[in-house]
């Protein structure tokens, strides 16, 4: 079982509100690993809306990013594309 | 014990009645152990695909209507149907405990609700909010009912809510709705844009009232101080009751002179149109109709607030259409979208500005975002057909800006011409003054539009550099201003010279004090919010137009405001000492009528 650890930015101007959280959602969803992630103490599942949206990620947050799983660098490399470039937004 | 509590006034007005609370807390969620769990889950299964229909449905709507990016919104909330955390802990849960999915159901929303209270980001909040909101509409269609409604109250109450959502505002019991508090909403929610218009009494933004209250407690509530009393002392009691009896008696008096001699003339035959400005449809009724002499100041942002998605042109147009067919033959002016600065869409991403009132908002807006400012025009030039239509357009600053805009609005026009859709082609169009470039160049905008309308409310607070919610300056907005009194006259000056109609539509329109010195300075026609004709109709009878303008030229000759105020108070009070006379000439007369007949 393969985990990799990550910690990125949330870069798009309103943060991890509805629409990117919900393209997160869909993204993580296709591959088998587990994908959580972490802000101020707090965990969530990624494959979850309500979980991230409790999470409140304003532009400018810094989250951990955990994915644990046989595809786990696959899954880590399209989470990381997702940030970077600001959930596509 | 009583306990005062200080909100946001919302709607003006004092509201004393028994508590009627409002709010899944106080529905009653059936609690029963299960003996098949798999049967349970099953219902949920069931509940949810009822739901998703429900969602895809209007998902597929908005999306033609609205475009995609409108309706993607809603993906979010499909999504919350298949959460796995949702499905994964209702599993676990009806499985480990073995009651009733609705009561676990509900407790999870309890619990989430409790997770969206400490998020401190506003913008976070309400998108929780929505979210929770999918939660309780599986919640309703696993109890097979309408969730709670407050469309029939069994007494006369005040509704006590957390929030109230669009839908649950929308069916209130108007005629026993005494007053309404809630805990979240602002100055722009749905709820306070309703109880204004209905003229009920409301205090939002509580925080935590809902917690002290229990159905049926007593409460008082002053909608225009923004203070809450709940279980009050005889004391406070006995002064809110008194209070309340002044206002209801002038309310009366001025009402028995309204229907006994009602004109919209001074005492020398001077006719100045006195109009209601409305923000929803539902606010033209008969009584309406009976007492304006128009809409003078539709405003049309509640179409866009409160909502995740953009209202779509078929949308608007039924809503235009359907104030302008009521009030025909009568005229019904429409302002374009005044949004931005304090007003805000949850739906249409704009940053946090720094000073908003000098920001990115109405007309500033509507040139960025053509697609939306089309779709308004188009609406309301297609609404024009059904009656007397006129269009105006918020805070404008110069020529420039209104060239610009007028030249969308022909681009519109062109457009639907070329469908050969129909439309009124001598529609007018107004210029807003609001911001003092304007009055500066009220000359070249008085050339360029069909009339002007002044926004008091705006015009002063940028003249004299006063934010009215700042509470150590608040103080400092005075309408009786030299400064302001120049600036209106120079505005209408400059109508007068172009020979177009020049109205006034801010609060300052309401407030009899300046009804004389407002048609003295020569204004066409007076815009306010429904309640406050009467008053002003009055204080209109009551006045000569040759006097008026004596008043006009004295006050804007004046340097201190103490001195404006000290004048048009004199004139009013002595007015109002000869008006109290001719209510009992007329009461004698009136008498004299039923003696002889």
């Amino acid at each position: 079982m393969k985990e990799v650890t990550e910690e990125l930015a949330i870069v798009n101007n309103l943060g991890m509100h509805a629409r990117p959280a919900a393209t997160l959602v869909q993204t993580v969803l296709e591959f088998e690993s587990d994908v959580t992630i972490q802000k101020n103490g707090r965990e969530v599942n990624a494959k979850s809306i309500m979980g991230l949206l409790t999470l409140a990620a304003a532009q400018g947050s810094r989250v951990t990013v955990t994915c644990k799983g046989p595809d786990a660098e696959e899954a880590m490399e399209a989470v990381r594309t997702l940030f970077e470039t600001g959930f596509g937004e | 014990m009583e306990i005062a509590l200080h909100g946001i006034g919302v709607s003006p007005g004092i509201a004393i009645g028994p508590a009627k609370t409002f709010g899944l807390d106080s529905l009653e969620i059936p609690q029963y152990k299960v003996t098949g769990p798999e049967a349970e889950l099953e219902r949920f299964t069931q509940a949810v695909d009822d739901v998703r229909q429900d969602l895809v449905r209007l998902r597929e709507k908005t999306a033609k209507e609205a475009g995609e990016y409108n309706a993607s919104i809603f993906d979010a909330h499909i999504m919350v149907l298949d959460d796995v955390t949702l499905h994964e802990e209702i599993s676990q849960r009806v499985r480990e405990e073995g009651f009733n999915v609705e009561y676990i159901l509900n407790d999870l929303i309890s619990q989430q609700a409790a997770i969206m209270e400490t998020i401190e980001d506003p913008s976070f909040r309400d998108r929780m909010g929505d979210i929770l909101d999918v939660g309780r509409r599986i919640l309703g269609r696993l109890l097979n009912t309408e969730l709670e409604s407050l469309e029939h109250l069994d007494e006369p109450a005040i509704i006590v809510a957390h929030e109230l959502s669009p839908s649950d505002t929308a069916k209130i019991d108007l005629k026993n709705a005494r007053g309404i508090i809630t805990d979240m909403s602002g100055p722009t929610s749905h709820t306070a844009i309703l109880a204004r218009a209905f003229a009920i009494p409301a205090v939002v933004g509580l925080k935590n009232a809902g917690a002290h209250i229990h159905p049926g407690d007593t409460i008082i509530l002053d909608g225009s101080a923004g203070r809450v009393f709940i279980r009050p002392n005889e004391e406070t009691l006995a002064r809110y009751q008194d209070r309340q009896e002044q206002e209801e008696q002038q309310l009366e008096a001025l009402q028995a002179l309204q229907t006994s001699c009602a004109t919209t003339c001074t005492l020398d035959g001077h006719e100045v149109p006195l109009m209601a400005n409305i923000e929803l449809p539902v606010e033209v009724t008969d009584q309406l109709k009976r007492k304006a002499d128009g809409v003078g100041l539709y405003r049309t942002e509640y179409l866009f607030l409160n909502r995740t998605s953009l209202p779509t042109e078929e949308e608007q147009y039924q809503a235009y259409a359907s104030v302008v067919e009521a009030m025909n033959p009568l005229p019904v002016t429409l302002r374009t979208l005044d949004l931005g600065g304090d007003k805000f869409a949850s739906h249409i991403p704009l940053a946090e500005e720094l000073n908003p009132q000098l920001g990115w908002r109405a007309v500033r807006f509507c040139l960025e975002r053509p697609d939306i400012f089309k779709a308004q025009l188009r609406a309301i030039l297609r609404a024009s057909i059904h009656g007397n239509v006129q269009v105006m357009f918020p805070l404008i600053s110069g020529l420039d800006e209104l060239l610009r805009v007028k030249e969308v609005f022909n681009d519109v026009c062109a457009d639907l011409q070329r469908r050969s859709v129909a439309f009124r082609k001598d529609i007018k169009i107004g210029c807003m003054i609001e911001v003092p470039s304007a009055v500066a160049v009220a000359d070249h905008l008085a050339r360029n539009c069909d009339f002007f309308s002044i926004g008091t409310n705006d015009l002063i607070q940028y003249s004299l550099a006063v934010d009215r919610v700042n509470e150590k300056i608040a103080h400092m907005y005075e309408p009786g201003h030299p400064a302001v009194l120049r600036m209106l006259q120079q505005t209408v000056a400059a109508a007068r010279e172009a020979g177009i109609p020049c109205s006034i539509c801010g609060e300052m329109a309401g407030a009899p004090l300046f009804t004389e010195v407002l048609v003295g300075l020569g204004m066409t026609s007076l815009s306010m919010s429904m309640v406050a004709i009467p008053q002003v109709r009055a204080e209109l009878m009551s006045i000569r137009l040759d006097e008026a303008k004596e008043t006009a030229a004295k006050t804007t000759q004046m340097g201190l405001v103490e001195d404006v105020r000290g004048y048009l108070q004199q004139r009013h009070e002595d007015r109002h000492a000869l008006q109290t006379s001719i209510q009992q000439y007329s009461r004698a007369d009136d008498a004299a009528k039923v003696r002889t007949k």
